[in-house]
């Protein structure tokens, strides 16, 4: 017979586990995007996609990797490049945004072109400035490559190599990349406490900037336009490329602002180098004041004490864990993957 | 008795399988048999070679036994399409949903070449060649239609009766309704991809 106090314990487990799982839960994410439907978060899946995303096979002349313009040490951007180069060194048309949190994110590419991370890399895999292939084609050389189709073989129970079966492993592991340890999300949690600047600044933060870059992802994902005139070098019209509608003019995704420490320079086709000057532009004269979004509207200032505090608190949104993780560096497509 | 007993129930017990049913697709220009890759002229002035016809058959609705088809001129085996009888309701082109379900598999696949990069979506329809009215680089037309986003959403529907066993194009007709000499080049949705691909399912006759 087993005794009553077993049994009280054993009915309370289960509250134990949930209140140790509440410690560690990212305090209010939303929902996750659904990408079940198919195996997607196995592990093997994801090493393949690593190791594919490290791979210059993807590209004509296995020059370029998806590495080359997203380096885990800058939160999967490309630092220092207002707009990447691809194969022989063509310029691209924009700014390679830092990869993280895309499980959270239901549409994707600077203009909203792409409905599925399924088929984002499809976009600079066919680029001929970025990568300049076609999907059969990578096909085609990864089915030649012994150790690809032992690693396939792993992952998918045989050794065909098809173009879903390539996209999947790379979004398994671009989901993979999940970015919520830093300064700012230990203060959330109870776990450390921001400094005097770095507290004044959050406070300013909400005040002129979370209407668009909403916590805790530090983005709501919407098409915005932030009064930022048009490049007549690029003509990038941004979000109206891709629905055509006028008032789509101009409007670009809000990029999430985790990690803006190691992303420099910003904006859509990197036109501010550093953070003061992404502030100086939201504070100053905006030459396309009539076309911004509302949330801009009202105007805003800050002192030279202001902007140094605001600047301080989004550097503690860098997460050293996130750019140093081992399972995110380079893995060698030579490696097994064990089934 | 006892065999014939047992002929009944060998009969009885003969599985109810689902009947498949077969489309041959054909390629015609006004009446005649079209090539890819062969001239034709149409006038003194005008000759035509046709060098890519695509398109997509999906069987509606979208469930596991019904299917997407990539019909290629190219490839002679996948204009005969074997279908399971379940189903008269059919898309020329490709079910929205589809559209917006990432990466898919068979004739779905994205290393087709069926499928946008740089604008997530399924090209419908693909029709390439070359004629001498065109202003274009090596006098190419391209028309690579598709878009599943409202106004523009490029699926039409087609009914296959339990006749049907036919689907023809008539190239001539579809390109009677158009004027290479201006519209040549249509590789987005929208507006003009909606209005070709009307004139494409125009051309298209469904016979016994």
């Amino acid at each position: 017979m087993i005794k009553k106090p077993i049994w009280i314990g054993l009915m309370l487990l289960p509250l134990l586990s949930s209140t140790l799982w509440e410690k560690n839960r990212p305090v209010s994410f939303p929902q996750t995007i659904s990408t079940l439907g198919y195996e997607g978060d196995s592990l093997n899946m994801i090493e393949l996609g690593r190791m594919l995303f490290y791979d210059p096979i993807l590209s004509a002349d296995s020059s370029t990797s998806c590495a080359s313009c997203h380096s885990v040490y800058n939160a999967f951007a490309h630092v220092d490049h207002d707009l990447s180069h691809g194969i022989r060194d063509q310029i691209g048309k924009r700014n390679a945004p830092g990869l993280f949190n895309l499980k959270w994110q239901s549409i994707f590419m600077w203009d909203g072109a792409v409905n599925h991370i399924d088929v984002q890399a499809l976009a600079p895999i066919t680029n001929p400035l970025e990568m300049g292939e076609s999907l059969a084609h990578v096909v085609s050389k990864l089915s030649a490559q012994n150790h690809y189709r032992r690693n396939f073989t792993a992952v998918y129970g045989d050794s065909i190599i098809t173009g879903e079966r390539v996209l999947k492993a790379i979004a398994a592991f671009q989901l993979s990349l999940v970015s919520l340890a830093s300064k700012y999300d230990h203060v959330m949690r109870g776990e450390d406490t921001f400094s005097m600047v770095e507290q004044k600044g959050y406070a300013l933060f909400q005040q002129h900037c979370a209407a668009c870059h909403r916590e805790p992802l530090f983005t709501d994902h919407s098409f915005r336009n932030n009064g930022l005139p048009v490049d007549t070098t690029l003509n990038d019209w941004g979000r109206y490329t891709i629905t055509l509608r006028s008032e789509d003019s101009l409007k670009f995704k809000v990029p999430s602002l985790r990690n803006v420490e190691y992303t420099f320079p910003y904006m859509h086709d990197g036109r501010f180098k550093t953070l003061y000057e992404v502030l100086g532009h939201y504070i100053g004269e905006n030459k396309n004041a009539a076309e911004k979004d509302a949330a801009l509207n009202l105007p805003f200032s800050l002192t030279s004490d202001e902007q140094t505090e605001l600047v301080a608190f989004l550097l503690t949104l860098s997460d050293k864990e996130f750019v140093f993780n081992k399972a995110y560096g380079y893995r060698s497509s030579q490696n097994t993957i064990t089934p | 008795m006892r065999w014939i007993t047992f002929l009944i129930v060998v009969l009885l017990s003969v599985p109810l399988y689902a009947q498949e049913r077969t489309l041959d697709c054909r390629l015609l220009f006004n009446s005649d048999s079209v090539q890819l890759g062969q001239w034709y002229h149409l006038s003194p002035e005008d000759s035509i070679r046709i060098d890519a016809v695509r398109f997509y058959l999906t069987q509606y609705p979208n469930t596991p036994q019904h299917q997407a088809y990539l019909v290629d001129f190219a490839v002679p085996y996948t204009t005969h399409i074997l279908y399971p009888d379940s189903s008269s309701q059919w898309l020329l082109g490709t079910d929205s949903l589809m559209n917006v379900g990432g990466a898919l598999s068979g004739a779905l696949d994205p290393m087709l070449g069926m499928f946008w990069a740089w604008h997530s979506g399924y090209i419908n329809i693909k029709i390439e060649g070359v004629s001498m009215k065109c202003p274009t680089r090596n006098h190419r037309f391209q028309f690579h239609l598709g878009g599943y986003m409202a106004p523009n959403a490029t699926a039409m529907p087609l009914r296959l009766s339990d006749e049907t066993s036919v689907l023809e194009i008539d190239l001539g007709a579809f390109f009677q309704s158009i004027d290479l000499s201006k519209t040549n080049e249509v590789m987005s949705p929208g507006p003009l991809a909606l209005s070709l691909t009307h004139a494409f399912y125009s051309s298209i006759q469904l016979k016994p």
